[in-house]
């Protein structure tokens, strides 16, 4: 069947999980073939891959196509960029969707430089114009302002979407579509190879790398209770950070200092513990996606910057917040180990 | 080793950006430029790389008009040798297909062993120039390089790449390659004598035709996208719990009519430290945040 047109998702699978991005632009995706009145399909590229259709198919794809091959198994920039710029230049897509992960930053602007074609990336907002054209929508100039973006006609048009910003769908399990299992040839000599894998310790990686934070301030108040803002950080996967009252009274070194004279962050997560807000800490962590904070003092100026404001002890809150992490964990890896 | 770092003159988005609403672009009047900070360690790296391997020349390479000599200049400054800046009035409002097209045009006529581009520019925000020029030079690209290490004869590179959550993947490829830079070594002050040499230097003009190029190939004519337009960002919407139902349904009305967008001020969640720790955890993982 030859399936001209319509919307493709590019599908990222690690170690055999579907990425939820990848179900978020299926879900959007959905919409966009509706209004256009086109197919929509989703390519999964990987070894073993088979289970991983039917998600996809619950949430709208009307064609899942599996490029399988041990080869795949996990990402390989260029035999990747092959096997899916082969696939996209035979079905002709209007529109090719990514994540914007690390791996869609990667593998986009290589496919979108091998078929020639035009890419917006890190767009937020996808809608379609009256000609049936992509306006995508992303941040600038440092975020300072947002664009609005088109691909008038090089096709497919190509975006990659940060994640997180459409919602997944409510799967419908009745829904059925046709499935291709590919074997892409894979062959030609590899230019670049994988040797290493080095994984971070959030103990030791730069605070400026850092996705989650847990940072101590003057009103962790001695050495001992230092290590409840250890400990939480560690139950947390998080990496310590410190207000300059806590470099100075040692409890943490000064490369985990936050703030005017110490580093910038910008983390999904940052938890203040104790920390009044001083405009000298706020300024190196005002970025911060979600901010939590826990004081003493109802008035502290860093509950004016948080998400999620805890006004009480840090020595009656912190031990509570790491048992009940460490029960939700305990039965997340109980369920697992179910499965 | 000779080495062509792509550098590009952007605004400094750490000053003020104001949008002109009625054109709907950026109101360029009071920018101040600067080189793209990416783009700045990308040629420190390459100067370090040359000292290190004690023969070799660095040359930059930019698109633009005239002013973006002020940014090669300063790459100049910083221990680079050569400078070619790709100025054709053909050449304005490029996307980022057409730059790395113009860019991996003017670079085949130059003598190199590695290419190295910022992972991405901080005005567009695309991150995408250095896929396209080592598409169109059928080299190897590895992406967000955070680390460089050549081998002892200059055959290959072994590059530590960034991946998320501080992760890194020791990638090796053959040379020439085209390597996009992420984070590397601070890029050093320049002395004040090296900055007047750098203003004694010559720098290399290439227009279209020198290049061999079309003029309906180049710019915005030969252009994939087209910027519609460019407007003050949304305000960030913000996250709330799902609405108590222990609240007064006029609480409840008043919170979603909101739409998730208020002060962030005042968010408090109270009671025993037990019942806050469970909530907040809760709230923490419907929102993704916890590594399960």
């Amino acid at each position: 069947m030859p399936s001209e047109g319509g919307v493709c998702v590019l599908a990222e699978q690690r170690g055999g999980q579907l990425q939820e991005v990848s179900l978020e632009l299926v879900s959007e995706g959905r919409k966009l073939a509706d209004k256009l009145g086109e197919q929509l399909s989703a390519v999964v590229v990987g070894s073993d891959i088979a289970e991983l259709a039917q998600p996809l198919i619950h949430l709208g794809a009307d064609k899942v196509w599996l490029l399988d091959s041990p080869l795949l198994a996990t990402y390989c920039p260029e035999f990747y960029t092959d096997a899916l710029a082969h696939l996209i230049e035979t079905n002709r897509p209007t529109i090719v969707l990514s994540g914007d992960t690390a791996i869609g930053q990667d593998l986009a602007p290589r496919l979108a430089a091998r078929l020639k074609t035009g890419l917006v990336t890190e767009c937020t907002a996808l809608s379609l114009d009256q000609e049936g054209l992509v306006v995508l929508t992303k941040p600038s100039y440092g975020g300072k302002a947002s664009s609005t973006v088109v691909c008038p006609k090089a096709r497919p048009q190509m975006a990659t979407v940060k994640p997180r910003i459409m919602d997944t769908g409510t799967p419908d399990p009745s829904l059925t579509a046709e499935v291709v299992k590919l074997t892409p040839e894979c062959s030609g000599e590899l230019k670049t190879k994988v040797v290493d894998f080095i994984k971070a310790d959030p103990k030791t990686i730069s605070l400026s790398e850092a996705e989650s934070i847990v940072a101590g301030g003057g009103g962790t108040g001695s050495t001992e209770n230092w290590r409840l803002i250890e400990e939480l950080a560690e139950a947390l996967g998080a990496s310590v950070a410190a207000s300059r009252v806590a470099v100075d009274a040692r409890w943490a070194g000064s490369d985990r200092q936050v703030g005017q004279t110490g580093k910038t962050v910008n983390p999904k997560l940052y938890i203040a513990c104790g920390i009044s807000g001083a405009i000298q800490h706020t300024m190196g962590m005002k970025d911060a996606k979600m901010i939590i904070a826990i004081n003493k003092d109802r008035n502290a100026p860093i509950f004016k910057l948080a998400d999620v404001s805890i006004v009480g002890d840090l020595m009656e809150i912190v031990p509570a917040i790491i048992q009940r992490l460490r029960e939700l964990t305990k039965s997340s890896q109980d369920s697992q180990g179910v499965a | 080793m000779n080495i062509v770092v792509c550098i590009k003159q952007v605004p400094d988005t750490d000053g003020p950006v104001s949008i002109d609403t009625s054109t709907k672009s950026i109101d360029d009047r009071y920018l101040a430029y600067v080189v793209n900070p990416y783009d700045e360690i990308a040629v420190e790296e390459a100067v370090q790389l040359k000292e290190s391997c004690g023969s070799g020349q660095v040359t930059v390479v930019s698109m633009g008009d005239s002013s973006a000599e002020k940014a090669l200049r300063s790459c100049l400054a910083v221990g680079a040798d050569r400078a070619v800046l790709l100025c054709d009035p053909a050449f304005s409002g490029p996307d980022s297909y057409i730059s790395g097209a113009i860019l991996a045009k003017a670079i085949s006529f130059l003598d190199y062993d590695l290419i190295l581009c910022g992972v991405r520019a901080i005005d567009t925000n695309a991150g995408q120039v250095g896929a396209v020029v080592a598409e169109l030079l059928g080299i190897p690209l590895v992406s967000a390089v955070a680390k460089i290490e050549v081998s002892t004869d200059c055959r290959r590179v072994t590059v530590q790449r960034k991946l998320e959550r501080g992760d890194r993947e020791v990638v090796e490829a053959e040379l020439p390659a085209l390597l996009t830079i992420e984070l590397g070594h601070k890029p050093r002050y320049p002395s004040l004598p090296s900055r007047l040499a750098a203003q004694r230097k010559g720098i290399d003009y290439y227009d279209a035709a020198a290049l061999g190029l079309l003029p309906d190939e180049v710019g915005s004519a030969g252009s994939k996208t087209t910027v519609l337009s460019v407007s003050p960002p949304k305000p960030k919407a913000r996250k709330l719990f799902a609405p108590d139902s222990s609240l007064s349904p006029a609480e409840r009305m008043r919170l979603l009519m909101s739409g998730g967008i208020q002060e962030k001020e005042g968010n408090f969640l109270e009671g025993a430290p037990r019942e806050v720790a469970s909530k907040l955890v809760d709230f923490l993982n419907s929102e993704r945040l916890l590594p399960l």
